[in-house]
């Protein structure tokens, strides 16, 4: 009989005994909660992780048996209002627990985790995550079901993704405000209303997350598309089919926006959008349909809008 | 030769690329140019490795911000690449 | 009497084709670190 204890290591408790006749044996340990701050922060714990701690309590307790022919695990995790920092973006109000349960000879990890996250900010802030990470056994990847969180006072929706899998997962954004976006790009002289509806047929590939043949559709009544400055003074002067356009993108008010999304591993989103409204400066009795191809590639966005903050500022305000 | 002297004297002009450029080449010009050059193009490199954008972008960035502090009659190059006195 | 209708020619629309390729420079964040930069490094800026 081998017994194995550790004595209350500052933050680890190990207990545990080992047949040396049978083979059988069992391990239990514990992990008291440890409560993470500015202070004290994971990367003051262990060094080198890509991922740092600095908010929220984590505890967990496990056990693990084995016999010649067996081998189980079972660890119970409660993380409570974690604050998670990665590069330059950040999470904050990260809740999850329950019971990972792990069987050798099946070789099966099994578990169910409700994941809460109050925000997750790569640039653009991504509110109210809420989601089921499930793993069930045989099936190795694991699905995240009912997944739902509020972006550019949108809603968004999934009811199943499953990272690695080749399937096409419908997201849904219903209700994304155009102004939110507006301010979110804070393009100097571009400012929209409405609101929009978008489908994003979404798969998973070895480059990374994309979109096929998604779908835009705006709200009744529309809204507003105001571009200041779209032009240089110097190409406006020499083109007067250009200026009588930049005019009109100075006071365009659409009725409908439809269109198509599509985003590439590359990041570069393509939107085939068309606009249908009026300019009162161009002509106020006839129509002027907008053709907009937008080219806008998101991982340089984000990269440029977490370049024009400070990660820690930011950090601290959501977590007053 | 310091540049505040060589801006001065309009023996320099700041370019819309970051940099410095001799407009008159006087002696001593060529060697203060290569080194503000020199000097400037470390520090644009360390602000976009921190930021995690391209060196030309951090520089593109300082030329607006160069020009605009310059003194009345100081060269630069405007927008359509010509050298104009401020 | 038969009323008449005035069929007012309908005005086409006018369609306007455009691409628009948005370019992200950089912001403030980086400003910031460029004006401590100039500031500081009196002799080469």
């Amino acid at each position: 009989q081998l017994n194995l204890s550790v004595a209350q290591h500052a933050r680890l408790k190990i207990e545990g005994t080992h047949s040396l006749e049978k083979h059988v044996g069992e391990v239990t340990f514990a992990v008291p909660s440890i409560e993470f701050s500015e202070k004290q922060s994971l990367a003051n714990l262990v060094k080198g992780l890509p991922v740092n701690l600095l908010h929220g309590t984590l505890s967990g307790k496990g056990a693990v048996d084995w016999s010649p022919h067996t081998l189980k695990a079972t660890l119970d995790l409660d993380a409570s209002q974690l604050a998670i920092t990665h590069r330059d973006s950040f999470a904050t109000g990260l809740s999850t627990s329950g019971r990972i349960e792990y069987d050798g000879s099946a070789g099966a990890v099994r578990y169910a985790l409700p994941l809460t996250i109050k925000k997750f900010d790569p640039g653009i802030p991504i509110e109210n995550i809420k989601m089921r990470v499930v793993a069930r056994g045989s099936n190795k990847l694991p699905r995240i079901e009912q997944f739902g969180a509020r972006l550019l006072d949108g809603d968004v929706s999934a009811p199943l993704l499953v990272p690695g899998d080749e399937g096409v997962f419908p997201v849904t954004v219903n209700g994304l405000r155009l102004g939110a976006l507006g301010d979110a790009l804070a393009m100097k002289g571009l400012s929209m209303t409405g609101t929009v509806d978008l489908q994003l047929p979404l798969s998973f590939t070895d480059g990374g997350v994309i979109v096929e043949d998604g779908k835009l559709r705006s709200h009744a009544p529309g809204g507003e598309l105001r571009y200041y400055g779209a032009f240089s003074p110097g190409t406006l002067a020499s083109n007067a089919q250009l200026a009588l356009l930049a005019g009109a993108l100075e006071d365009y008010h659409f009725r409908e926006l439809t269109g198509s999304i599509d985003y590439p591993t590359s990041g570069d989103l393509r939107l085939g959008l068309r606009l249908v409204g009026k300019s009162a400066s161009l002509d106020k009795n006839r129509d002027l349909i907008l053709n907009l191809n937008v080219e806008n590639n998101i991982l340089q966005m984000l990269r440029s809008l977490q370049a024009s903050r400070d990660l820690t500022e930011s950090l601290e305000d959501s977590l007053r | 030769l310091t540049l505040k002297d060589a801006q001065a004297q309009g023996l320099v002009g700041e370019a819309n690329s970051g940099y410095i450029a001799v407009i008159r080449a006087e002696e001593g010009v060529d060697k203060l140019v290569a080194k503000v050059n020199h000097a400037r193009r470390k520090k644009y490199a360390e602000i976009a490795k921190r930021n995690n954008i391209s060196v030309e972008q951090v520089a593109a960035r300082a030329a607006e911000k160069l020009e605009a502090r310059l003194q009345k009659g100081q060269y630069y190059e405007n927008a359509q690449g010509n050298w104009v006195r401020k | 009497c038969t009323p008449t209708v005035a069929v007012q020619a309908p005005s086409e629309p006018i369609t306007v084709n455009l691409n628009v390729k948005i370019e992200h420079e950089i912001r403030v964040k980086v400003d910031r670190e460029l004006e401590e930069l100039i500031s500081d490094e009196d002799d080469i800026f």
